[in-house]
């Protein structure tokens, strides 16, 4: 049978990407210049007085976006890169392993499974704690963000059992080029998800001293943002490195 | 700007939310189905809708300034090219039956020892042939217990592969001098093809044998001449090699 290559196709189709990233970026930024011109009319002017008084509004910049957004944006652009690299480092070393365990000797199918749907479940609680705090409800805010940590918190206990058991069936960082980049993946991941863990914890905590706010809202939505981004990088952690090793009609 | 257009309804969420639920139950049914392509394809696609879903509406770039769904996707867009072009720097080409391959290699392997693909290309034409037999055994670390092999020509060889190690070892015969090419061309050749790569200089390419198993392999001996014969597992080609004489 005649091997059908895709990777031309996949990186004709990138490249076609960037560029058309680029020219969105280039016509995006134009709007929003020509939405900020240096000579205001008289009724902008009154306009903007008007903006001015209204306490709800954001602080002008020139994307017209709040800076923080923006920036977390850029952050979540280059992690995917970063990730990128880890994956390919996993999938290039896949099957080069010169000893056991291989993956399927130590793969808890089961077990991820649970853990994959409960990240997904936090993403869940994660918009409804954004959407709580952007009615202003204080008191629902905390428990969607308190069962978010909670969920976060058990993903990260799964794969601390996981790490444990594969250690424990002689899988090391040393033992062979799956152990080294399946733990380099996976532990980078779980990273993130930590630090999601704690910022979580800290806008609980935060919420009681009277820093989260309606007005605040964005600081809820950026660390949300955040929270799934480490969720959709699992999505395809999850797909790419665990069940793609499922034996087929088993 | 409204309330109502800026996100999402708490329904919508709930909504999107079992869906994705649905789909990953579906991703971990689905090798159920006995179709490789299927199953490739079809976490791939159903892992893009999932990613797609969740940023669209759960990150909410679907009703947030178009600029940063450029921004993202450039950074993804980014990714992919990388992901490619690491792939073809270190020659893993995106060729899908092996790309399923590399996965299944340590389960499928040993199925096929009987019908072995590479089973004796070159044989000396021989009205008669005398059975013959020989004993090889493969020990830690990377190691063959004899490194001089001599058959009579016009025999049947059955070779007996005493795997007395923590690795998996086979036993390939080739032309004299090619062992480093072979070894090399192996790698690639992935534990599909039990390492055994597709070559005019292969005579006889046995299947991987599994630690602390012993397997028997039947071939008819090749011209009076010198060959070589070595264990083509990645790696092992340093230690395991030796001569191989037909007289």
């Amino acid at each position: 049978m005649e091997a059908l290559k895709l990777q031309p196709v996949i990186t004709a189709f990138s490249v076609f990407g960037i560029f058309v990233c680029i020219v969105l970026t280039y016509y995006a930024l134009l709007n929003l210049f020509k939405s900020f011109p240096r000579v205001r009319s008289k009724k902008e002017k009154e306009a903007m007085m008007d903006k001015d008084s209204d306490p709800h509004h954001h602080v002008e910049t020139y994307t017209g976006e709040p800076n923080i957004k923006l920036f977390w944006w850029v952050f979540l652009a280059s992690d995917c890169m970063f990730f990128g690299s880890l994956i390919t480092a996993y999938l290039i070393y896949k099957g080069q392993s010169l000893v056991g365990p291989y993956p399927l000797d130590v793969f808890d199918m089961e077990l991820t499974t649970i853990s994959t749907f409960i990240l997904l479940l936090s993403s869940f609680f994660m918009v409804l704690t954004l959407s709580s705090i952007q009615k202003g409800d204080l008191g629902k805010f905390r428990f969607w963000c308190f069962s978010t940590f909670l969920c976060g918190l058990t993903f990260l206990g799964f794969q601390v059992y996981e790490f444990e058991h594969f250690i424990h069936e002689g899988l090391r960082l040393k033992t062979n080029l799956f152990g080294s980049t399946f733990y380099l993946l996976t532990g980078t991941h779980g990273v993130h998800v930590a630090i999601g863990v704690l910022w979580l914890l800290g806008m609980f905590i935060y919420s009681f001293w009277g820093g989260i706010t309606k007005e605040r809202a964005i600081e809820v939505e950026i660390a949300g943002l955040y929270w799934h981004f480490v969720d959709v990088v699992w999505i395809v952690i999850f797909s790419v490195i665990y069940l793609m090793e499922l034996p087929i009609g088993g | 700007m409204s309330d109502n257009k800026d996100h999402a309804s708490v329904k919508q969420y709930i909504q999107v939310a079992i869906i994705l639920a649905l789909i990953t139950w579906l991703e971990v049914v689905m090798p159920n189905w006995p179709v490789q392509w299927v199953f490739t394809f079809g976490l791939l696609i159903l892992a893009i809708f999932k990613f797609i879903y969740v940023i669209q509406i759960f990150m909410h770039l679907k009703y947030d300034n178009k600029f940063f769904t450029a921004l993202l996707l450039f950074g993804l867009f980014l990714a992919v090219g990388t992901i490619s072009a690491l792939m073809k720097i270190y020659d893993r080409d995106f060729t899908l039956p092996s790309f399923m391959a590399q996965s299944m290699g340590h389960e499928e392997s040993s199925k096929d020892h009987s019908d072995d693909p590479n089973e004796a290309n070159v044989v000396e034409d021989c009205d008669e042939r005398v059975p013959f037999d020989i004993e090889i055994i493969a020990s830690d670390p990377m190691n063959f217990d004899i490194d001089e092999i001599v058959v009579p020509s016009c025999s049947t060889i059955t070779l007996t592969l005493v795997n007395d190690s923590n690795m998996e070892h086979n036993f390939v015969l080739i032309t004299e001098g090619k062992g480093n090419e072979i070894a090399i061309a192996a790698v690639d050749a992935g534990p599909l093809n039990n390492y055994v790569p597709d070559s005019e200089d292969i005579l006889f390419g046995g299947a991987l044998v599994k630690p602390q198993v012993t397997e028997s392999f039947i071939f008819d001996s090749p011209p009076i001449g010198e060959y070589e014969f070595l264990c083509t597992f990645p790696g092992h080609y340093v230690f395991m090699k030796g001569s191989f004489t037909v007289e």
